[in-house]
């Protein structure tokens, strides 16, 4: 019971993580790819945040009276990884996007006979 | 001054260069200012393997905070050599680069285009320079997301590459990912993101958290080496981006991957036959033999001579895979030898496949009739790499297989010789295709002859001279990568 209380940050993680992850394999969307990718990454900053937690301590401020500090770099690592998300869902959703404007849709099974690698070459308009 | 601030001037360069390239709006100029840029880097890259050659290591402290508080990069022969390759490459690539986007990007997005690549080129040699793993990840990201975008900028020739940057998006997303989930796990158990320093602490930690750790990080690393059975965002991407920019990546990207395979042999690859280890370095020659014959013969049945390149690569790192697998320091020095050997002689293919794309408009195999008439020294550069690729003795590429073979048949592993003549038949096989596409194909109609645009010239031409120099006097590249691999097992412990 002390575990599935103590630990309750590092449940959420693998609920977090398997739910993002099967995401990005099950669903045919794009978009709703991107959003697994998401919760899957989410699922990591938890994970780094709760293993910077130390017991009983205050988060890493000085101050006079406290002496017993949580590690500050998980948090900081985990901000660098938090850009890197935001960017990779912008690029990704930039993708999508273009994808729509070029096929038309963005399910991955309809567009599976529109890139197959036997067809020729059909580029956007040149200039 | 510049000398001892060589280590990240290297990366500060192209990395605080590139958005000024995005910024200037005259494409020819952008384009001249990247070529600029990557020269420079080039310099920067060979002052550092001249610090280096004698065995120095060089560790340099940013915002002098001493390691392993601090993040420290730290150049040993491997990076800077590593570290020469891909600013080289970029240099070579940055020639035709311009000349090859006519036509397939529009002049305003080509700025930007050259600002990706700087920043692409930036992240790569991040990699390869810093001592920091959590580092290693940023430049990851750094070099994956620019890889995206450049990849989709293809989209002008072939609406293709943007479902296929969109399934390396969710791919190279996904395996970073699980590379910082990794490092998670050995941060937990070490209280240090140094790698130096993690290798140290290794040995007292916890091991069960080291193997989950290692775990991520090996399944995160093997997707960017295009390991199977997680090569599949490869050859469409090598295939649909900008043929300069596929010349690019087939130099560098993958490469970087097995870099950090042997950067990081400390923990990922274990010393064998400890409880609750894995030992990775087992799994490897069976997944690169599954690489180079797989590769090989789907190569054998591609219609579009980009693609097929793109999974004679993957059959090429296989034989890297397998050289590493067999371990030591001498299969680490063919795994280097295989490394520098492929990124040129591929390299010397790619930019030629972008001559002629060029030229032709298209890559595809029927689109190749007549080529030994009207293009024939892009033919000829196109069979020299074919016949290094085949392991024809005087190119690169007999070096290369003669290193694998020969360390396999000293370690009497005979799975791996057979795997690697058999692999060189199927070659034959995918390289006579090209000389069958270009030489005995009739084309519809007699076209004027006119060969490679003047700036393919020197890169294509340099790289197919150094396919035919380093087989012809194979000793330095060989000395190189046995000291190399000497430095590493020396300093890791």
């Amino acid at each position: 019971m002390s575990d599935l209380v103590g630990l309750f940050p590092y449940w959420a993680v693998i609920v977090l993580m398997m739910t993002g992850l099967y995401i990005v394999i099950a669903q045919g969307n794009l978009v709703k790819k991107l959003i697994g990718l998401g919760i899957f990454q989410v699922s990591v900053f938890v994970l780094y945040i709760a293993i910077g937690v130390v017991d009983g301590a205050t988060p890493p401020i000085l101050s006079p009276g406290f002496n017993s500090y949580s590690n500050p770099l998980p948090s900081v690592l985990i901000l660098t990884a938090i850009v890197v998300g935001v960017a990779t869902l912008a690029v990704g959703l930039a993708l999508a996007v273009r994808i729509r404007e070029s096929f038309g849709t963005i399910e991955e099974e309809d567009l599976l006979p529109l890139t197959m690698p036997e067809l020729p070459p059909d580029g956007e308009a040149r200039s | 001054m510049i000398a001892q601030n060589a280590a990240v001037l290297v990366v500060v360069l192209p990395l605080l260069s590139a958005p000024l390239v995005a910024l200037i709006r005259n494409p020819a100029i952008a384009g001249a200012a990247a070529l600029v840029i990557a020269a420079l880097d080039a310099v920067l890259a060979t002052l550092l393997l001249c610090q280096t050659l004698d065995g120095t290591v060089i560790s340099y402290h940013l915002g002098n905070w001493a390691p392993p508080i601090g993040i420290e990069y730290r150049i040993d022969l491997l990076a800077a050599a590593m570290a020469c390759l891909l600013s080289y490459a970029a240099t070579l690539v940055a020639l035709f680069l311009p000349v090859s986007l006519q036509g397939a990007v529009s002049p305003g997005d080509r700025p930007r285009l050259f600002a990706a690549f700087l920043l692409c080129l930036a992240g790569l040699v991040g990699i390869v320079v810093t001592g920091d793993i959590f580092n290693v990840f940023v430049f990851l990201e750094i070099s994956s997301l620019s890889t995206y975008v450049l990849i989709a900028m293809g989209a002008g020739t072939d609406r293709r590459a943007l479902t296929a940057a969109f399934d390396y998006l969710i791919l190279g997303a996904t395996g970073a990912t699980f590379f910082v989930i990794g490092i998670a796990f050995l941060y937990v158990v070490t209280g240090t993101l140094n790698m130096a320093d993690l290798g140290e602490r290794m040995a007292t930690a916890p091991k069960r958290a080291i193997l989950v750790g290692s775990s991520f990080i090996f399944v995160g690393v093997a997707l960017k080496a295009a390991m199977l059975p997680l090569h599949r965002w490869m050859p469409n991407a090598y295939a649909y981006a900008p043929a300069a920019i596929g010349t690019f990546l087939a130099m560098t990207a993958t490469k970087v991957a097995i870099y950090m395979l042997i950067r990081m042999s400390d923990f990922v690859f274990d010393t064998p036959g400890e409880i609750g280890r894995v030992n990775f370095a087992a799994l490897l020659p069976p997944i690169g033999l599954a690489m180079l014959l797989a590769g090989s013969v789907i190569a054998v049945t591609t219609k579009d001579l980009r693609r097929l390149l793109a999974y004679s690569s993957i059959a090429n790192l296989g034989l890297m895979l397998v050289a590493l697998g067999l371990g030591g320091v001498a299969g680490i020095a063919a795994a280097l030898v295989n490394l520098f050997n492929h990124a040129i002689i591929k390299g010397g293919m790619f930019a030629t496949t972008a001559a002629v794309l060029h030229r032709r408009g298209s890559t595809r195999m029927e689109a190749l009739a007549g080529l030994s008439k009207d293009m024939p020294v892009a033919f000829g550069l196109l069979v020299l790499g074919g016949l290094a690729l085949i392991g024809v003795p005087l190119t690169a590429g007999f070096v290369s297989k003669l290193v694998v073979i020969k360390l396999a048949f000293d370690q009497a592993n005979w799975l791996v010789v057979g795997g690697v003549l058999l692999t060189s038949l199927i070659t034959v096989a995918y390289i006579w295709r090209i000389v069958e596409a270009g030489m005995l194909a009739v084309p519809e109609k007699p076209r004027p002859r006119r060969d490679l645009h003047p700036a393919f010239i020197l890169p294509a031409g340099l790289l197919g001279a150094a396919t035919l120099g380093l087989g012809i006097w194979s000793e330095p590249m060989l000395t190189l990568a046995s000291r190399i691999a000497a430095q590493m097992i020396g300093t890791a412990p």
